[in-house]
C-alpha cells in the first residue's frame, strides 16, 4: 500500500511518518510513503504515485485541504482519506465528509490515536479494491 | 455601561477559551507535566516579543488574530515531545506556526464551526510592532517546564470594518 501525508507542517508531515513507520504497528502493508506541503502538491502527487491512502490537513497555503480532496475525488472518486485538522468543530468535520473525506481526525493527535485512525482507512482502501476486483 | 460589561464577558469568555484549549494540548502530549497560566494582561505599548512569533488570522464569528511568542528551549522541548529530532532554525519555527495553528483551530468548536483562520505567518519583532491589534487584546503569559511564552489573543466581533489586511498593516 502506498500513503500520502500533506501538511504545511514539517513537524506534523514527520510525526506521522514515524508513527506508520513504527515498528509495532502495521497499518497495512506499506511500501511508500510519498508528502506533500500544499494542496496542490498533493494532487500532483496523487496523479502520479496514485496512493492507497491519504492524510490531509486542511488549512494549507496554495490549494487548502477542502480544494484537494475534491480534486482528488475528480481523479478517483473513491479516495480513500483522513482528513487530520486543528479546526475541530462538527460543521468543519461534516464538511469534510461530504467533500469525500473518510475519517477526521482533530490535532493534536497521539501516535496511538494516528495509527489506530490509519488502520480504519486502510482497511476501506482494501475493501475498495476487493469490490474493484 | 453595557458596552463595558459585554467587553468584560467577550474578555472573560476568550480567556476561559484559549486558557481551556492550551491546558488541554499539553494535557494530551504531556499529562504529567501542567503548564500554569499567569494572570492576563492587556497589551499597552510595545508589544513583548520572544525569539520565535507565528500568528493566524482569524475571521468568522469574531475577527482578528492569535499569536503565539515563545522562546527557543520551549519550542526544543515541543518538538521534543511531538517526536522530533531535528531542532534547526527550520522546525523550531515549524513548530511555532504549528502550535498557533492548533490553538487557533481548537477554539472552532466554541464557535460552532463560523471559525476560520489563515495559514500561520512567522513574524518578527518589527512585523509586531505594525500589527494594528484591537484594543481588547490581550496577553496570555504561559509557563511551561520553567519557560514562559506568549498567548496573544486580539478580537472583536465580526461587525466592524476591520479587515484582515488592515489588521496585518505593513507585516502583511
Amino acid at each position: 500500500m502506498k500513503l500520502l501525508i500533506v501538511d504545511d507542517s514539517l513537524v506534523v508531515r514527520n510525526a506521522i511518518d514515524r508513527a506508520v513507520q513504527s515498528g509495532d504497528v502495521h497499518v497495512g502493508e506499506l511500501t511508500n510513503v510519498h508528502r506533500a506541503e500544499n494542496g496542490a502538491r498533493a494532487v500532483e502527487l496523487f496523479a502520479s504515485e496514485r496512493p492507497d491512502m491519504v492524510t490531509m490537513d486542511l488549512t494549507m497555503p496554495e490549494l487548502d485541504g477542502l480544494g484537494a480532496i475534491r480534486r482528488i475525488r475528480e481523479i478517483e472518486p473513491d479516495a480513500s482519506i483522513l482528513v487530520i485538522s486543528a479546526l475541530n468543530s462538527h460543521k468543519t468535520a461534516l464538511e469534510a465528509i461530504k467533500n469525500g473525506a473518510c475519517g477526521f481526525l482533530t490535532k493534536p493527535f497521539t501516535e496511538i490515536e494516528v495509527v489506530d485512525a490509519l488502520k480504519k482507512l486502510a482497511s476501506h482502501a482494501r475493501l475498495r479494491t476487493v469490490a474493484r476486483a | 455601561m453595557r458596552s463595558v460589561m459585554n467587553e468584560r464577558y467577550a474578555f472573560d469568555r476568550q480567556f476561559k477559551l484559549f486558557k481551556g484549549i492550551t491546558f488541554d494540548y499539553f494535557a494530551k502530549l504531556v499529562p504529567e507535566e501542567t503548564p500554569a497560566m499567569d494572570e492576563p494582561y492587556l497589551v499597552f505599548g510595545r508589544p513583548e516579543v520572544l525569539d520565535y512569533t507565528s500568528l493566524v488570522e482569524i475571521d468568522g464569528e469574531c475577527r482578528g488574530c492569535l499569536y503565539l511568542t515563545s522562546p527557543v528551549p520551549m519550542l526544543e522541548d515541543l518538538l521534543a515531545i511531538n517526536g522530533e529530532p531535528d531542532v534547526s532554525r527550520r522546525t523550531l519555527l515549524d513548530m511555532c506556526r504549528e502550535l498557533s495553528n492548533v490553538l487557533s483551530g481548537n477554539a472552532s468548536q466554541a464557535f460552532g464551526g463560523h471559525w476560520e483562520i489563515s495559514v500561520p505567518k512567522t513574524l518578527d519583532a518589527h512585523d509586531v510592532e505594525h500589527l494594528n491589534l484591537p484594543d481588547s487584546t490581550f496577553v496570555m503569559p504561559l509557563r511551561w517546564r520553567e519557560q514562559r511564552a506568549l498567548l496573544v489573543v486580539g478580537l472583536t466581533p465580526n461587525n466592524d470594518s476591520t479587515s484582515r489586511s488592515r489588521l496585518l498593516g505593513d507585516a502583511a
